[in-house]
């Protein structure tokens, strides 16, 4: 077949075009996060997959969901709240991952896609980091992720049940403030699909 | 000592041997290297320098040789004895250079491409050649940068990347692509070495996150490193073809055809823009649709400017719409066909009057051609001829056929055609037939017809005034064919044209024919015969009892697929040829499909043979694993009694061995025993058995032999003693309530009559052979009164276990009488069977002979202490019960239970 042109674009070729790119990586991972929730319930058996099943929203180490008053906030503002919160979700996700292993360590699927989310959750949070540093708004230096990390490590050694609470959890909130960074963003390319 | 000497010879020999293995090694490694022994240290005699091999094309390469003292002083020689081979192949003595008195060199200028073993080597004294370092050399080039690196993103594949490494290195080059985001880094991922020019990285592809990408390429003579690319896999992306889900037809519009497809999943979050390429069914190139009209994502699209009633061929790709990335593949092609459309043309019309006797009427054969399917548009069902006579009302016909006969009268009429077909009517060719006076005024002339560009053309001049049309008609004139004439229409302007229309069809046969499916085959017609350009064909087929189905061909195609035909159905089939001008049928072929697609036969044969085979083996298997089960049910073995234990006893004589049927008792010789058991009590018999005791009793026979009881039956399986008794001897022993009898009678061996017989009863209830339990083997045989050729018989006792009640009242000798009265009976009734099977057993010949010499026995009956069985034979010549069956004895004889006293 014919190759198009195999033109390699530059880094940050333009802030609209890199606004449109994370854009659409923030809805893509949405779509995966919805897929990687979905695929953990299965696999945690009742109560997890129960309609009622509701456990308690609790913050995990550092990170909560997002606030309500959280659209209501400038856009810049936003984004960094959602850069704060996608550079404490890598490390959560590989201490699922690890539990997961333990628990289900067949889950192959399972167990590649939290892989997958941790390294995609990070290359949302760079590109995200990129915009607002187009956008002349600056980030809040760095975070104390490993810590966060350790403190939910502990909170899963407490037992079977708690591990996968908290990997029900990790997972919600990943779905969450992917979603959330997706909707920042639209606010800021309306344009729709890239 | 002797075995000092041979010890001594075996070592010798054994360290004969290992000399001869060591001086071999040792003569091996010399070739190669002359060393010095230190201890058990092997020091090459030499080095060579430098040991690297790997050497650049092109460039100069120098190896210096330095020799050990040791190894001088031994060899006695010097850098001036050191000589170079590649491989065997001896260095020019100008490359060489003296260094000092230990080390010589030598120089490869501008090294070419080598793969060699270089040695260093000595030559000693007597011109002895030694080996003496060797090093490989290998010459090559460092990789070259690798260039126009790309990478591609298959949907739903992993991300592969290619690049061009440039010229051949002739070493062992590693090629590595790297890649990394901008937070981190991926793995490494090796080329293969089968294909060193691409890899597929383990990570699945992120899109809409820039990725940077090189190659570094590192073999024995360098490192080179790619330029680095930065894209988004979404740039890269092939996606996965669309599936054409449907291609569906309008009734409203015949030119049309509506596509409608699936795609990727993945167009949620690109746009995509498609590729839409059609063709006829029989034609070789695609049509494209103007790309601005798909240009962005959709899932159907509606194909305008189509043929009526033609079948259609699509496929289409697709790919982002900002055009980075890579076309899909093509799709699977899908096929619809436009809706019929009314035909496009009338068709040529033409009439020929014929002959008629009949007095102002004319028989006017009215004919057409029949529409090509370009003009036809559909199926045509049939044709509407209209005549019309002069101020008359019109007549009306509907024809199938392309010609139509009527009687009209004398008059001018107007007839008008027009073909149907599902949409509607074409518009009416109308021809006016003149009345029979009628005289054409404007005739043509100078008609003329001569071949030209392999085609016969006609020319004339045209009339002055102005014409609607022409009628060309010819045939061919041939001493082989009649004159069938043939037409064709021009318009009324030319004045010249060649004839066009193929003077017959293609002859369709069948290549292959299939269950579901036959391959037509045909010629192409004769340039002769096609009149024209050869514009299509048309297939037709039916079956007997279905609608015809018209497929048209290219006119460049001389094989056509008839497809989803039905299994085991007779087809017809014909073709037609096109011309621009019209078509004409070829002739009918007729061929079946078969019921079994090639091999289904076989498919459903061969494995029922052998699952038969197989259930056949098995059974053979089985009945013989069970053979002896089968052979006790069904043909049991007839037990020999000269094989018995009775039998095979003989006092004071060895075992006997009969052979039932070489040997049949040649000498009259014979042990029998036979069984009987009566009930003691006998004042209630069985009917049966009281009828055969009181016969029994009027007769008086006389018993020729000793009657004894030996063992019990198996009914009667006791430990007990049976009671034997006789006429002349009374056992004084009854005891015994059943009272068994047996016959044993002896008469020696071979003439050899035993001076002594002496019958001992053991107490063994052990049975003889099992054969000699079963009923059937209990016979008696007659003896009939010593007279020879006198056929012997057998005896067969019955026993009824359920009469075992025993009567103590009842005397020895009533007993005996009883017992006697009932073996006389059981021989009437069996005599006359015995007689029939005395000519296949001569077995029982035999016995009959044994019993001849039963007296002599006898004799020594009333001798016998103790239990002193009865020997009785029963003589029954003349008697006959054909009613009596043959009963069985279950029977259970001691074995051993009379030992010779």
């Amino acid at each position: 077949e014919d190759p198009q042109a195999d033109s390699s674009a530059s880094p940050l070729p333009h802030l609209e075009a890199k606004i449109q790119q994370t854009h659409s990586l923030a809805r893509l991972l949405t779509k995966y996060a919805e897929q990687l929730l979905q695929e953990y319930v299965q696999h945690q058996g009742d109560p997890f997959g129960l309609p009622g099943f509701s456990p308690p929203r609790l913050p995990v180490a550092d990170l909560s969901d997002p606030a309500p008053g959280h659209a209501g906030l400038p856009v810049p503002e936003r984004l960094r709240l959602d850069a704060a919160a996608l550079a404490a979700l890598p490390p959560l996700l590989d201490v699922v991952r690890r539990l997961q292993g333990e628990l289900n360590p067949r889950a192959l699927r399972l167990l590649r896609r939290l892989e997958d989310a941790a390294r995609q959750v990070r290359a949302l949070g760079a590109a995200v980091e990129a915009v607002l540093a187009a956008l002349g708004a600056e980030s809040r230096g760095p975070r104390p992720e490993p810590a966060a990390a350790a403190v939910a490590a502990s909170t899963a050694s407490a037992g079977v049940f708690p591990a996968k609470v908290l990997g029900f959890r990790v997972c919600g909130l990943y779905l969450e403030w992917v979603s959330r960074t997706e909707a920042d963003l639209g606010q800021l390319a309306p344009g729709g699909p890239a | 000592m002797p075995t000092q000497i041979l010890q001594i010879a075996f070592i010798q020999k054994y360290l004969c041997k290992m000399f001869t293995l060591q001086t071999w090694i040792v003569q091996a490694l010399f070739i190669f290297l002359t060393t010095e022994s230190i201890g058990e240290l092997i020091v090459p005699c030499a080095h060579i320098h430098p040991e690297s091999s790997v050497v650049q094309l092109g460039s100069n390469f120098t190896a210096v040789c330095v020799l050990k003292e040791k190894c001088m002083d031994d060899y006695h020689v010097t850098a001036n004895d050191i000589f170079w081979k590649t491989g065997r192949v001896p260095v020019p003595y100008e490359q060489y250079s003296v260094i000092n008195r230990t080390a010589s060199s030598v120089t490869f200028p501008n090294i070419t491409l080598i793969n060699a073993l270089l040695t260093c080597n000595i030559r000693m004294f007597g011109q002895i050649n030694r080996s003496v370092y060797g090093i490989r050399i290998i010459s090559g080039l460092p990789p070259e940068k690798p260039k126009n690196l790309s990478c591609i993103v298959n949907e739903g594949k992993k991300m592969m990347c290619q690049w061009d490494p440039g010229r051949e290195t002739y070493l062992e080059t590693n090629y590595t692509l790297k890649s990394e985001w901008a937070t981190e880094k991926f793995d490494d991922c090796k080329a293969k070495r089968d294909t060193p020019t691409s890899c597929t990285v383990d990570y699945p592809p992120v899109y809409f996150v820039n990725i940077e990408v090189w190659v570094e390429a590192e073999n024995a003579l360098g490192k080179v490193t790619s330029d680095h690319i930065n894209f988004d896999p979404v740039d890269k992306v092939k996606l996965n073809p669309p599936h054409i889900l449907s291609v569906n037809s309008s009734k409203e519009l015949s030119s049309i055809l509506k596509l409608t497809w699936t795609d990727s999943r993945f167009k949620s979050f690109i746009t995509l823009k498609y590729d839409i390429q059609y063709r006829t069914k029989d034609a070789s190139t695609w049509n494209q649709v103007p790309p601005e009209d798909t240009s962005s994502t959709r899932s159907s699209f509606t194909v305008q400017d189509l043929k009526p009633f033609t079948e259609y061929v699509f496929r289409i790709r697709c790919m982002k719409e900002d055009g980075k990335g890579y076309w899909s593949d093509w799709s699977e092609e899908a096929s619809g066909i436009t809706y019929e459309d009314r035909p496009s043309k009338a068709p040529n019309f033409w009439y020929k009057i014929e002959p008629s006797h009949a007095h102002g009427t004319r028989s006017i054969q009215l004919k057409w051609k029949t529409l090509p399917p370009f003009e036809a548009n559909g199926k045509i069902l049939d044709y509407e001829v209209t005549l019309t006579k002069w101020k008359s009302h019109s007549q009306n016909y509907t024809v199938k056929d392309t010609k139509l006969t009527v009687n009209l009268t004398n008059d001018r009429y107007v007839a008008t055609l027009t073909a149907r077909n599902l949409v509607g009517k074409s518009d009416a060719s109308v021809l006016t037939i003149p009345a029979w006076d009628f005289q054409a005024t404007h005739p043509i002339t100078d008609l003329k017809a001569f071949p030209k560009d392999n085609v016969l053309w006609v020319e004339w001049t045209a009339p002055n005034e102005s014409v609607n049309r022409y009628i060309l008609e010819w045939c061919v004139l041939s001493d082989k064919s009649p004159c069938i004439p043939d037409w064709q229409q021009e318009d009324g302007t030319v004045h010249r044209t060649y004839l066009r229309a193929p003077s017959r069809g293609p002859t369709v046969r069948t290549k292959k024919v299939g269950k579901n499916e036959a391959v037509l085959e045909w010629d192409h017609l004769p340039i002769d015969v096609q009149n024209g350009f050869i514009r299509n064909y048309t297939i037709f087929y039916r079956t007997v009892i279905g609608n015809e189905i018209a497929v048209n061909v290219d006119s460049s195609h001389t094989e056509y697929t008839l497809s989803s035909l039905t299994s085991d159905t007779l087809y017809m089939v014909r073709m037609a040829a096109y011309t621009d001008e019209g078509g004409k049928d070829g002739p009918e072929f007729t061929f079946t499909t078969p019921k079994f697609a090639q091999g289904e036969i076989e498919a459903i044969v061969v494995p029922v043979c052998l699952a038969f085979l197989l259930t056949t083996l098995l059974g053979v298997l089985f009945c013989f694993n069970k053979r002896d089960l089968i052979k006790k049910h069904i043909w049991p073995n007839v037990p020999d009694p000269s094989k018995s234990h009775i039998a095979q006893w003989s006092p004071h004589t060895p075992p006997r061995h009969f052979n039932s049927k070489d040997q049949m008792y040649p000498d009259g010789n014979f042990t029998d025993v036979s069984v009987v058991e009566i009930e003691a009590n006998d004042k209630k018999p069985f009917p049966e058995d009281l009828k055969s005791l009181d016969l029994f009793k009027k007769e008086k026979v006389n018993t020729e032999g000793h009657s004894s009881g030996i063992g019990g039956s198996s009914c009667m399986s006791s430990s007990r003693p049976s009671i034997s008794s006789s006429d002349e001897n009374e056992s004084a022993q009854n005891t015994s309530s059943t009272v068994q009898y047996s016959t044993v009678v002896h008469s020696g061996y071979r003439h050899q009559v035993p001076s002594v017989q002496v019958f001992s009863r053991s107490e063994s209830t052990q049975p003889l052979l099992d054969s000699e339990e079963r009923p059937e083997d209990l016979q008696l045989v007659d003896n009939v009164d010593g007279s020879d050729g006198i056929l012997p018989r057998q005896r067969y006792f019955k026993q009824n276990c359920s009469q075992h009640e025993t009567s103590p009242d009842i005397s020895h000798f009533e007993r005996s009488q009883q017992v006697s009265s009932v073996n006389e009976e059981d021989f009437v009734r069996l005599k006359q069977q015995q007689i029939s099977d005395h000519i296949s057993q001569p077995y029982g010949s035999g016995k009959m002979k044994m019993f001849q010499e039963v007296p002599a026995v006898d004799a020594f009956g009333p001798g016998i202490e103790g239990q002193v069985e009865r020997f009785e034979t029963v003589g029954m010549e003349d008697a006959v019960d054909e009613g009596m069956p043959k009963s069985y004895l279950p029977q259970t004889v001691r074995r051993g239970g009379y030992m010779p006293q």
